[in-house]
């Protein structure tokens, strides 16, 4: 019997092989699962800005897919804190989401940071030096305090697109305000040639309050949505001003190397 | 269709010669990703079209159509060739065309028995009509007598669809929105459609096809691509309907058999590099959707869609083979030449 089905299958392979579109066939490298790497899951939040809680979702809908997630900057593994309920967080947080599969390779990191929200920002007036670059103006400064999270598709609205090496914004309170913390929020598509800033100062009455500087990325990475916190002692004032420095060339492993990058931002936040 | 008869018969033969440990069989032969649902599910080859780029760059590779021989044809924006013309299996057979700097639209059509291909070029401001050989054997500037637009610069044609009699539509896609219909020697008949959030008018009427899957009622179809809407037309400019794709930002609509295939550039939210191929069937429900997560219709209406595989960047466009294969150019993704999928 075994040596029959040798026959058949012989027969069946010479047969195919005489055909001319076999010799296109034997050609075809195809591509295996192990090479194809998975899309990064799907994150559905009711609110990243919230006052009592904020409840996030993971999806990715493909066979075998496991979703983990980290709380602590960790690197995920496979092993760890896998997704299988709607995750509620209470307190400002950054989080991080990867999906995991037999065969294919892991996804790209994706982070995403929900935040509790702080009404101070929405009283203030912001003055921005430069101007937004058209067209990504629309809406001006009321963008930046709507208290609404633009989505990682810059196209589809709700952010401010930069142009310049220092981009100046000046918060003015109504009243004197206990400042402890401003937060800004940014867009990271490297795909898209949106960069986050190389350093963030605050400064108060021409005096430094704090700065962050922010390490250029050393290869391109998942389109995310960036919420940079810099706290400080407590200061009461009036006024704030917030400086932007933008990386001044593209690095050069990505497409642009030696041009200038956009900067996109749609949050200025206050005691986050 | 003897493709994958050829692939059923070598998985069988492999079978028999292996009879004697069956798991390693489908073991091996699950080591190639296959993508898609239902009855359209493929193998990939990314390889397919690869070049020596020193020699026969590419910028962005947006479309591709099979012409009466078999061969492939595609259209880059590279003006060093901006037609590359390849056999099936991916090997180069010739190349021409270095004055499509807007090299974006490309359509075949048979007529008297001769292929003729329109281009549309969104930097010339203007379609073009060549042979095979890349003679021009017609010009369509921008539609001035229809008093629409005040200048070329507003004119941004993305695609062409070619009745049977000889009439041309073209998609303003990039541009004012409009769809312009002239007859087969470019005489303006009517222009309709607009930028617009009415059932009627676009945003991004990226691609337009005549759905003659029906006959004796032919109609056009034409992409919202920001609306993520497949809307269909009369041959003389009237609305009949919409098709909802959520989550699917569609290039140009192409019929083969009873399926309309659709290049997906963007998914889910309309990030960068999400991309995938939508397969609609004859009732016009998304069925299979290589790269992306499964379709799935609740109360009729299909949920949206998202990329779950990065197999895609940005896909431009799809030309289906006889045997039903996909060959995908992509914009925007890297200066990548062409690949194709295997129907499995």
């Amino acid at each position: 019997m075994r040596i029959m089905w040798w026959l058949i299958g012989l027969l069946c392979l010479n047969a195919a092989c005489k055909s001319p579109i076999a010799q296109n066939i034997q050609n075809i490298k195809y591509t295996p699962a192990a090479q194809i790497q998975l899309s990064a899951p799907i994150i559905a939040l009711d609110s990243v800005f919230f006052h009592q809680s904020a409840t996030l979702r993971l999806t990715l809908d493909h066979p075998e897919v496991t979703l983990h997630y980290a709380t602590a900057g960790e690197v995920i593994t496979r092993q760890d804190n896998r997704y299988v309920a709607p995750l509620v967080f209470k307190n400002t947080q950054a989080i991080q989401v990867q999906a995991f599969h037999p065969s294919c390779r892991a996804s790209e990191v994706q982070e995403i940071e929900v935040v509790r929200l702080n009404e101070i920002a929405k009283q203030a007036t912001l003055k921005l030096t430069p101007a937004p670059k058209a067209p990504y103006d629309i809406g001006g400064t009321k963008n930046l305090q709507d208290f609404h999270k633009a989505s990682t598709a810059f196209r589809a609205g709700g952010w401010l697109g930069f142009q310049a090496d220092t981009i100046t914004i000046n918060v003015d309170f109504p009243v004197i305000q206990t400042v402890r913390s401003v937060g800004l929020s940014f867009l990271k598509d490297h795909h898209s040639w949106i960069f986050l800033p190389e350093r963030i100062e605050v400064w108060q009455d021409k005096q430094p309050v704090a700065q962050v500087e922010i390490p250029l990325a050393t290869s391109k990475q998942a389109a995310a949505l960036k919420i940079k916190i810099l706290s400080f002692p407590s200061i009461n004032t009036t006024k704030l001003e917030l400086k932007l420095i933008r990386t001044t060339k593209i690095p050069a492993w990505h497409p642009g190397k030696g041009l200038s990058p956009w900067i996109f931002l749609d949050e200025v936040l206050v005691n986050i | 269709m003897i493709r994958r008869n050829f692939i059923k018969n070598t998985s069988l033969a492999l079978a028999g010669c292996l009879l004697g440990n069956p798991s390693e069989i489908w073991k091996n032969y699950d080591q190639d990703l296959i993508i898609g649902h239902g009855t359209h599910r493929y193998k990939i080859d990314l390889n397919w079209g690869a070049l020596n780029a020193q020699y026969y760059p590419v910028k962005d590779c947006h479309e591709m159509v099979q012409d009466s021989q078999g061969r492939i044809i595609m259209l880059t924006n590279h003006t060093k060739n901006n037609v590359i013309i390849y056999d099936q299996s991916g090997q180069l057979l010739e190349v021409w065309g270095t004055e499509f700097p807007g090299a974006h639209g490309l359509s075949l059509q048979v007529e008297g028995g001769e292929d003729f291909l329109y281009l549309t070029d969104c930097e010339r401001h203007e379609v073009i009509k060549t042979t095979l050989t890349g003679k021009v054997v017609l010009r369509l500037p921008y539609p001035k007598a229809s008093g629409k637009y005040k200048s070329a610069s507003e004119y941004l044609p993305t695609e062409t669809a070619i009745a049977e009699n000889g009439d041309i539509y073209v998609a303003d896609g990039y541009g004012l929105q409009y769809i312009i219909h002239y007859d087969a020697r470019g005489k303006l008949l009517n222009i309709f459609g607009g930028k617009g959030t009415g059932p009627a008018h676009f945003d991004n009427a990226h691609g337009i096809c005549i759905d003659d899957r029906n006959p004796k009622n032919k109609t056009l179809l034409i992409t919202a691509r920001q609306q993520n809407k497949l809307k269909r037309f009369s041959l003389a400019g009237k609305y009949i309907e919409s098709i909802d794709l959520p989550g699917a930002y569609i290039c140009r609509p192409v019929i083969h058999k009873k399926e309309i295939y659709l290049a997906t550039i963007w998914s889910g939210n309309g990030s960068e590099g999400t991309g995938f191929i939508s397969i609609l069937d004859e009732h016009n429900r998304l069925v299979s959707a290589p790269g992306a997560c499964q379709p799935r219709y609740e109360n009729d209406k299909l949920q949206p869609m998202y990329q779950t595989l990065k197999v895609f960047t940005h896909p431009h466009d799809v030309c289906v083979d006889q045997d039903d294969n996909l060959y995908v150019p992509q914009w925007n993704a890297g200066q990548t030449y062409p690949l194709k999928l295997i129907r499995v």
